[in-house]
């Protein structure tokens, strides 16, 4: 056991944290208004063209000089970070539209194929949106903890919505292996803002397929298949059934995944979550699974309470509260984790600052308190 | 031998009126024979007490798209058969069946839609698309996704009393168009316009590669 590793580098902490200290307050002298988002303006527009047209109906309207067009409410760049923000951005969009275009040749019947000619001038009429989300983030930090020291830290995750096979097939670019693992929410930053809620994954990356198979009496069915990246490939399929349900304003949800990994072989989750909003700045989210899996000590019980507050545009502190056990060779608890994460925005939108503070408390440390500090910042790319 | 007059008359009448049912029933029974013989269309105007009922009437593809008045000076209605086909129009302007199209505007409240396709030197420089919308909701939406488009795009509406129709007026996006050519389209927007008496969603047809 290590309990000096993170005291032998305690000023690469401090400049970490002073790092931190210093983007917390330059964002919080950063006025952030609230723009009216384009769908918004274009909605007041035709309200006003509307108005217009009840007021003259007969004469029609006359061509303008300059386009009507409603132009996007996004700021010119301003400077080499913007710019190249802007660059990875449309790459990345462009990448997600190259990876719904070639799916959806693959899954779209002969009969249905697009006309290119016509699409040239009027776009693909298949698209119900335009504006399909597709980011990805990557996230850059450093954990200590009192028993490991310091250690690197990278994130990345990404969703991209494919809207020509959305019908059909989803592309996810995110963690899996929360289905694997009994307190998956645990390490997640979830925003309680809802309005931007990108939940972020677990430490490994994972890519696939998903297909929605259907719904029957209220259970939802998809299959996954995919590669689970640990760092190097690993084949795996899924397949998920839920039943989600609401009582007064909490949602409810029962899950039960099996799944099949070239490593780990075969296993299986189920859980329910509950998850209740107060307003559009507090969340309390529970879950509570078991995993049973073939290399699993019988079955793993979790349960995870995270209580996630919005203070500021883009910004929360929470709380998670966590607690695992096994039940083979006899059941007993393995460890209570506690967590702080304070999520904050620091550049535009797109750069986040994420300082995670908590305590483990192990039976494999006979119960001693182990003190852990994460500190990340992430870069978010693509649609924001 | 004196005949029974009291009877006989009695019996021809009864006869009588037996043949003019008899009569009245094939005439019926051949008038129904004849109009099933009749062409589908024949029959429509029989059943519909003179009515056409045919959903999709020839002369409005025509009203919908440009006149040469109303065209720049070198355009004229596409001939090219290749793109015609690809796009199933047995006629330029003329009703689109083109499946992918049609599955997409089903989806979306579109009901039928017109296409007209302008060339200058044989090439597909402009292309009208008219779709017909019965529900207004469906209409806004439609727009609202349209106008999101980096394309160079003009849209007009043209309300009926129970219906609407969406015109798109559009150049190639593969394709050039000097300004010169764009202050064209705009004259031949405004000449469309006044013609129709449509309403102007918005222009970006005209609007010159730099600003879109």
């Amino acid at each position: 056991m290590k309990h000096s590793g993170g005291l032998q580098n305690p000023l690469v902490f401090l400049i970490g944290s002073l790092l931190a200290i210093v983007t917390f307050a330059i964002a919080e002298e950063e006025s952030l208004p609230e723009f009216s988002t384009p769908t918004e303006e274009a909605t007041n527009e035709e309200a006003v063209e509307e108005k217009v047209v009840k007021k003259n109906p007969v004469e029609p309207t006359p061509i303008p000089e300059k386009s009507m067009e409603v132009k996007s409410v996004d700021k010119e760049p301003d400077g080499i970070l913007d710019k190249a923000h802007e660059s990875v951005s449309e790459y990345v969009i462009d990448v997600a539209d190259n990876i719904d275009k070639n799916l959806d040749r693959l899954v779209r019947p002969e009969e249905l194929e697009r006309n290119q000619t016509f699409d040239q001038f009027f776009g693909d009429r298949s698209l119900e949106e335009t504006d399909s989300r597709a980011r990805v983030m990557i996230g850059l930090g450093l954990i200590w903890s009192d028993e490991d020291g310091f250690e690197f830290d990278r994130d990345i995750s990404g969703k991209i919505d494919l809207p020509r096979t959305e019908k059909r097939l989803k592309f996810v670019f995110d963690n899996l292996n929360e289905d694997k693992n009994s307190l998956s929410a645990f390490n997640k930053n979830q925003n309680s803002n809802k309005v931007n809620s990108l939940e972020n994954g677990g430490r490994n990356g994972s890519a696939g397929i998903q297909a929605r198979l259907g719904e029957i009496f209220n259970v939802r069915f998809t299959a996954d298949a995919g590669m689970d990246f640990k760092p190097e490939p690993v084949p795996e399929v899924k397949l998920s059934a839920g039943i989600p349900w609401q009582w007064g304003k909490t949602d409810f949800k029962f899950r039960q995944r099996v799944y099949w990994e070239s490593d780990d072989g075969f296993g299986e989750k189920t859980s329910l979550e509950i998850r209740r909003y107060f307003g559009e700045s507090f969340l309390i989210f529970s879950e509570t699974a078991g995993v049973w899996s073939e290399i699993s000590e019988g079955v793993d019980l979790g349960q995870t309470i995270l209580l996630r507050k919005a203070f500021h545009k883009n910004s929360t502190i929470g709380l998670t509260l966590g607690a695992s056990a096994h039940t083979e060779p006899e059941t007993a608890i393995d460890a209570y984790l506690i967590r702080i994460p304070l999520r904050q925005e620091v550049y535009k939108e797109w750069i986040y600052i994420v300082l995670e503070p908590g305590v483990d408390f192990k039976d494999e440390n006979d119960w001693e308190a182990l003190p852990l500090v994460s500190l990340m910042t992430e870069f978010h790319f693509g649609r924001l | 031998m004196k005949k029974d007059r009291t009877t006989r008359p009695k019996i021809d009448r009864k006869k009588k009126l037996a043949m003019v049912c008899m009569i009245l029933l094939v005439m019926g029974f051949c008038i129904f024979v004849i109009r099933s013989c009749l062409s589908p269309g024949e029959s429509v105007l029989f059943l519909n007490q003179g009515h056409p009922l045919e959903p999709f009437p020839s002369a409005i593809p025509a009203s919908l798209s440009f006149t040469k008045k109303e065209l720049p000076k070198g355009y004229t209605l596409s001939q090219n058969q290749k793109i015609l086909e690809e796009l199933h129009l047995k006629n330029n302007p003329g009703y689109m069946s083109f499946p992918a199209e049609q599955a997409a505007l089903a989806e979306r409240g579109g009901l039928c839609s017109i296409t007209a396709l302008y060339s200058q030197d044989e090439v597909v420089r402009v292309m009208l698309n008219a779709v017909y919308f019965r529900d207004p909701d469906a209409l806004e939406k439609f727009i609202e996704v349209e106008r999101s488009k980096d394309l160079h795009m003009a849209v007009f509406k043209k309300v009926l009393p129970f219906s609407i129709w969406l015109i798109f007026v559009a150049s190639d996006s593969e394709q050039e168009y000097s300004e010169s050519e764009r202050n064209e389209f705009k004259k031949m927007l405004t000449r469309y316009q006044s013609r129709l008496r449509a309403e102007l969603i918005f222009d970006r047809l005209t609007v010159p590669e730099r600003e879109l």
